[in-house]
């Protein structure tokens, strides 16, 4: 190298040296970093802590350089609280697979946004459940084939998806919502942005905060990892739109 | 029976540094406050520790209070508010003749086995009384493994049994020990009230 070079790119320092225990072309490892990059940016490194869901994220805090704290299935968002109430200092946030937190953590989280707790959630919805094996979740879309729902989820029989988002964003409790995707690479960079926005909402006290992102799962889906980003956009957008659904006055 | 006891909070002056606690010395590197490993060499020593750490408890916590069991031929075994109407009916059940005592467990986790072992050796029977269908049952059979004669009588639904039923089955069990239970003839045997059993065999 000349005396020139910079580093222009590298491993945030939120991030940990760590093999990925992912799937290839699994969404998880690229939200990872965006939330990492927040976490940098907005220079939380030193008082962040992570509440990872039960899933596939539970490894998650091999991931990151931050301290964390273990939750029972679904119950992150109690957690954080917990963590926040009693350390206000401290930067206290979730990551959630939409099985831990659309399906038995949905009563924890949407309490949580009703309250207004001054935390931060990162939802990661790849529209199945992906440790136990490519089950319906509740954010499954009509018509998706799972290994519970080998002939497609059908609304009679299993209901309807369940839009997390804009239920959240109804409650007076919560200051920023928004959905995001990782698709491709436009909407990766829209995605970090909505992170740190989400990050910033708790940094500036202004009350709960959840983006949620579309994301990938290519082992459970039966797609190859191009297939599956493909997957996301064209099937995945129709039920679940784009866009910033709630916006504190103060963060606009 | 006790009352509950709201002690003052006291934090003790000797508690072991927090080297577990997350953010609470920044720069001491990375924390993580979590239960599970996937990596089955770490997980046994853990499961091993907690193992022992259940052991001491069964070993220290166990607690339980007796009444009338020195020279008791019979013992009630129950819990709860079962327990305080048991101790009515085994005054009437003394003031009869019948030599029986109640042993009240103060806690069923840890359950006091070794002393209802102990108990099962010094009487010829066991009448676990209780709301429910036999919760505590299998922890006295359990424990008496078969030393002593154990019977079970319940009410469902939240019936409180009354010391009538207690007395009832008291009588019963030793009526069908051979011994006697001096009360009068009228009282039935095997019915405390409609459609209970009194002292159903259990084994």
């Amino acid at each position: 190298m000349d005396g020139d070079a910079r580093l222009v790119f590298g491993r945030p320092r939120a991030l940990s040296e760590t093999p990925t225990h992912y799937c290839p072309g699994c969404g998880h490892g690229v939200v990872h970093r965006l939330v990492a990059e927040a976490i940098d940016a907005l220079a939380l490194r030193d008082r962040a802590v992570l509440v990872a869901s039960i899933g596939c994220a539970y490894c998650a805090y091999n991931c990151f350089e931050l301290d964390g704290c273990e939750a029972p299935h679904g119950r992150a968002p109690a957690v954080a609280t917990g963590i926040k109430r009693v350390r206000p200092e401290l930067f206290a946030f979730t990551y959630q697979g939409d099985g831990d937190l659309g399906a038995i953590g949905t009563a924890e989280v949407v309490h949580a946004a009703a309250r207004g707790e001054n935390i931060s959630v990162v939802f990661v919805n790849n529209a199945v459940y992906g440790m136990t094996g490519g089950q319906m979740a509740p954010t499954t879309l009509i018509g998706q084939r799972t290994t519970s729902t080998p002939a497609g989820r059908e609304a009679a029989h299993a209901g309807y998806p369940l839009r997390v988002g804009e239920m959240l964003a109804s409650l007076d409790g919560s200051a920023y919502v928004a959905r995001v995707s990782i698709h491709s690479p436009r909407e990766v960079r829209r995605a970090g942005a909505a992170i740190r926005k989400a990050f910033a909402c708790q940094a500036a006290g202004l009350g709960f905060s959840l983006v949620e992102v579309l994301s990938t799962c290519p082992t459970n889906w039966g797609l190859s990892p191009r297939e599956a980003l493909a997957w996301v956009e064209q099937r995945m957008l129709p039920s679940y739109p784009l866009g910033e659904m709630k916006v504190a006055r103060e963060l606009s | 029976m006790e009352p509950v006891l709201l002690r003052d909070y006291e934090v003790p002056a000797d508690l072991p540094a927090k080297i577990w606690a997350i953010r609470s010395s920044p720069g001491s590197g990375k924390r993580i406050v979590q239960s599970i490993s996937l990596d089955p060499e770490v997980l046994e020593p853990r499961n091993v520790h907690l193992q022992e750490k259940h052991s001491l408890i069964r070993l220290r916590e166990a607690r339980w209070q007796d009444y009338h069991l020195d020279d008791a031929r019979l013992a009630v075994v129950a819990f709860g508010t079962p327990a305080r109407v048991a101790l009515s009916a085994i005054r009437s059940a003394r003031s009869r003749g019948i030599p029986v005592g109640l042993f009240r467990p103060i806690t069923l986790f840890p359950f006091p086995e070794r002393e209802i072992a102990d108990l099962a050796i010094r009487v010829d029977g066991l009448l676990v009384v209780e709301m429910n269908q036999g919760q505590m049952l299998e922890d006295v059979q359990l424990a008496a493994a078969g030393r002593a004669d154990v019977r079970f009588f319940g009410r469902l639904g939240g019936l409180v049994p009354t010391p009538e039923d207690v007395l009832g089955a008291v009588e019963c069990l030793v009526r069908r020990q051979g011994g006697d239970p001096g009360v009068p003839p009228d009282r039935s045997p095997e019915r405390a009230s409609a459609g209970v059993l009194v002292a159903r065999r259990v084994r």
